[in-house]
């Protein structure tokens, strides 16, 4: 019998390594026929021995292939047919979008990713601002074995961008009363030196903004770090606020925050507070304050809570009157607070939720100001105590 | 009653087997001539036999004096037997007295018998047979030489911490060892003689006490309804005792360290010594002290609970590794972290061969290397460990033949194996390794979790005399569980020198037998 098994090994789901053709990303674009255009960026394993030789170099890293096609299925099998490895897509790290597929809808193409086993939930997904999305798969990227790699990497490095994984947006999609996000990538300027070629390499840079499956618009880098507020992912901030009566300005790091919203269901437009928490460190004294004096720090406190609210209103007047999406998840909240209002404003939550009144109280705790009161070069009598 | 005892201890037990049987139904003549035409018609052609003939002039008696020269010592011959018997001439009854009671004769062992097949096995066991003119009787003087190698360290279970004597190939020396770690008259030896033609000694010592009765019994029974012609070591009693046709895991513990016997017989268990091998069987044993060392008792028990700990895991691998690495490369891509599949993916680009093709041609050759580093005399062992070492591991993979991932795991396969401190459990464990990469080759890690299943029903539904194998986890015993996920800490007064999952059951037998 395991003379048979042995005989017939080749016959089962067993693939070898050297015959999986390992998909890192998937660009999506809108093709010019109105079609979905998918550009898949393959590995290429160096082959040992050669990675290390200097001779041998440029060897590629990879490839692209790109097909087009109505759905999910169609596409792979295009472009299975151009591989003479079975396209393996579980090690995909990022689904990159093009802004003009985006715009006009993902809901359609999404549904593949999902419901094949052999694709991650974990992978990222960004949109690609003003670009193709193949574009930016094409950027050879020198630290990574493969862009896409890269691309996860920066994904994953916390605090300074939205982070949105396939499961993330099924969810912000699912849920009531929200409306989901999704990373921006865009290319950005970098010349070798000799060569002239600009995109050479890519960043991410704010947020997509959708409803409804299509994007609306985007969120710029400061406007993204408040929303950051609210996906529980403040984690790392850097805020600086200018101190009343021009003494000077402060940086402050935040290390954790944390973010609760009231909504008053009975009033009429719709009432909500934020309230934010931070808890952080004085980073930067640029002032002649003595921060070890307790009432010079309070006075810190306040033009660092001011700044934290100025910013956050205006994020929520551009998200309530600019895009008119719920991307926080203030229906959500209402819904939770009280399910029958939330039935009334359900149908009409935009324009609802584009009327709300939302008030921010902001509170914020230093914890460490440092080994100095006030910078060292200033002289003892022009130190504010 | 000394009588007995010595010959207990001796295992001179007169044994009536095929090579005496046909001698045994015969008597002893009267006459000097007719016995040594006997002797010399039974060991015909043996260069070895020397009949000395012995005539005292004066009063006209005539002795024969059979030994074999070759298992004689010389000195204690003509010290012991000749000597008194030269300045005991004057008188015919005070010799044939002094021959037969043997009183004022300097032999510590001798025996008085009328049986020829008595007589032969006397004087093939290093006797000397003295015969006398007119009495139907000899008498067996012991003088038998002892050529042995001097006691050395145990070569096979090297330890650190604890005694460097080894048994050798003298069962009598063996025991000796034994007795100087157990010094009570509780430790028993028993004497049984296997083999029709080599008629080996075999002994069965235990504590009495200590020792459960039905295991020492069926220890007895066993070994005294072996029939065979030879046995040339221990080897040959572990087979005929254990009833496994197909015995992959080894149901005896067999060490070559006194202390680890005398350990054994502590923990109630039972040594089979068989003459001509340092390698004494202990009986029974579980699954888990297959990975125990007698080493782990003498060092603080945190660090020998971590050495266990080691081994368990390093056990895994040795039947794992290889197939698990086979396994997630080539049916579960999908488990292997994106980097690292992508640096096993460069790394078998060259390949020509499935994973589990390469696996199984590096873990054989591993164990050709193995093998031969064993078997091949000293001088060459390091060439072939060099070239070896330099054909698998660097040749191999330059030439893009094999890849580098796999030359790791199997080394490490290779370490792990040798982790275990019982050489001849680690021998069973290895051979799993093999189906286990095929069904890893074909069902990926459904298939080892077929393997795992299969091994563990394997070692669950055996059984060492008696004892289940998987003892104290099934059957469960909290008490003696202890001492298989931890070396169990001592506490003075309330600990028995060495806690063994053995005495566990034994403990757990008594409590049950309470109970009822």
């Amino acid at each position: 019998m395991l003379l048979v098994l042995m005989l017939n090994t080749g016959c089962w789901d067993r693939k070898e390594i050297n015959d999986i053709g390992l998909v890192m990303g998937t660009g999506l674009d809108l093709a010019d026929n109105g079609k979905i255009e998918a550009t898949i960026q393959v590995a290429v394993p160096a082959p040992s021995g050669q990675s290390t030789g200097a001779g041998s170099k440029e060897t590629e890293k990879f490839f692209l292939i790109s097909a087009v096609g109505e759905n999910g299925i169609e596409i792979q099998q295009k472009l299975q047919q151009k591989m003479s490895r079975t396209l393996f897509f579980a090690h995909r790290s990022v689904i990159l979008i093009g802004e003009s597929l985006a715009r006009k809808g993902v809901n359609d193409i999404l549904d593949t990713f999902n419901r094949s086993p052999r694709n991650r939930l974990k992978t990222y997904m960004l949109v690609v601002k003003g670009r193709k999305a193949a574009d930016l798969l094409q950027v050879n990227y020198p630290y990574e074995l493969a862009p896409a790699e890269a691309l996860k990497e920066m994904e994953m490095l916390k605090g300074e961008g939205t982070i949105v994984t396939l499961r993330d947006f099924m969810i912000a999609s699912a849920t009531e009363g929200m409306s989901p996000t999704i990373g921006v990538l865009e290319p950005a300027d970098f010349h070798r030196p000799g060569e002239k070629e600009e995109d050479r390499l890519f960043r991410i840079n704010g947020t997509a903004v959708f409803k409804s499956g299509k994007l609306t618009g985007f969120l710029n880098n400061a406007k993204t770090h408040e929303f950051l507020w609210f996906r529980d992912n403040k984690k790392t901030d850097k805020i600086s606020a200018d101190l009343p009566g021009g003494k000077g300005n402060v940086g402050y790091f935040i290390t954790s925050g944390s973010y609760k919203i009231n909504a008053d269901a009975g009033s009429n437009p719709l009432k909500f507070h934020v309230s934010l928490k931070a808890k952080g460190d004085l980073f930067e004294n640029n002032s002649p304050l003595d921060v070890t004096d307790a009432d010079n720090l309070t006075i810190v406190k306040k033009a660092i809570e001011d700044r934290i609210k100025r910013d956050m209103q205006a994020f929520l007047r551009k998200i309530q009157t600019g895009y008119k999406s719920d991307i926080v998840g203030f229906g959500q909240q209402l819904q939770r607070e009280n399910p029958k209002k939330w039935r009334t404003v359900e149908k009409k939550w935009d324009q609802y939720f584009a009327a709300a009144k939302i008030s921010v109280s902001v509170d914020v705790t230093i914890n460490n100001t440092g080994a100095i009161g006030p910078p060292l070069q200033l002289k003892e009598k022009e130190i504010e105590k | 009653m000394t009588n007995r005892l010595r010959r207990t201890l001796t295992g001179r037990r007169p044994a009536f087997d095929d090579s005496t049987r046909e001698f045994s139904e015969k008597v002893l003549a009267e006459d000097l001539e007719q016995n040594e035409a006997f002797v010399k018609e039974a060991f015909r052609n043996c260069l070895d036999l020397v009949c000395r003939k012995i005539r005292y002039e004066d009063n006209d008696l005539r002795q024969l004096i059979v030994f074999l020269g070759t298992l004689t010592d010389e000195q204690k011959l003509n010290e012991q037997i000749m000597k008194p018997l030269a300045t005991l001439r004057q008188n015919r009854y005070a010799v044939e007295t002094e021959v037969r009671e043997g009183e004022s004769m300097p032999v510590v062992k001798k025996a008085v018998t009328s049986n020829w097949g008595e007589v032969i096995l006397f004087i093939l066991n290093g006797y000397a047979a003295v015969f006398t003119e007119g009495e139907t009787s000899a008498v067996c003087f012991e003088v038998s030489s002892s050529f042995q190698r001097a006691i050395e360290d145990p070569t096979s279970e090297p330890v650190i911490r604890g005694s460097k004597e080894g048994f050798v190939e003298r069962q009598y020396i063996n025991f000796g060892l034994l007795r100087q770690y157990i010094r009570s008259p509780r430790l028993k030896a028993e004497a049984f003689t296997v083999g029709d033609l080599t008629q080996t000694k075999v002994l069965v010592a235990y504590i009495e006490g200590l020792a459960d009765d039905s295991i020492v019994d069926e220890v007895r029974k066993k070994i005294a309804s072996i029939r065979i012609d030879g046995v040339l070591e221990s080897g040959a009693i572990e087979e005929l005792i254990v009833d496994d046709p197909f015995p992959l895991l080894p149901r005896v513990q067999v060490t070559e360290r006194p202390d680890a016997v005398a350990g054994g017989l502590l923990e109630g268990r039972v040594a089979i010594i068989v003459d001509n091998t340092p390698f004494v069987l202990v009986v029974p044993v579980t699954f888990w002290s297959g990975l125990q060392s007698s080493e782990d008792y003498n060092l603080r028990f945190p660090v020998a609970t971590f050495t266990r700990w080691l081994r368990f895991i390093f056990l895994f691998i040795a039947i794992f590794a290889p197939s698990f690495f086979v396994a997630i490369t080539s049916f579960h891509q999908e488990m292997i972290p994106t980097s690292l599949l992508l640096s096993i993916a460069s790394a078998r680009e060259p390949v020509p061969f499935p994973v589990m093709i390469e696996a199984l041609l590096m873990e054989i050759m591993f164990e050709a290397l193995r093998e031969a580093g064993v078997r091949l005399p000293k001088a060459i062992g390091q060439t072939v460990s060099i070239v070896g070492g330099l054909v698998i591991g660097q040749a191999a993979v330059q030439a893009g033949i094999i890849s580098t991932p796999i030359v790791i795991v199997v080394s490490t396969t290779g370490i792990a194996a040798l982790l275990i401190p019982r050489f001849n459990f680690a021998n069973g464990v290895r051979l799993f390794r093999f189906p286990i990469i095929l069904l890893a080759g074909s069902f990926g890690l459904y298939g080892i979790a077929l393997g795992f299943l299969g091994i563990l029903l394997y070692v669950v539904h055996l059984k060492s005399f008696g004892v289940p194998y998987f003892t104290p986890i099934a059957p469960f015993s909290l008490r003696a569980v202890k001492d298989v996920w931890a070396r169990a800490s001592r506490v003075n007064g309330r600990s028995l020198s060495v806690p063994s999952p053995e005495t566990a059951v034994k403990a757990r037998r008594q409590e049950g037998g309470e109970r009822s």
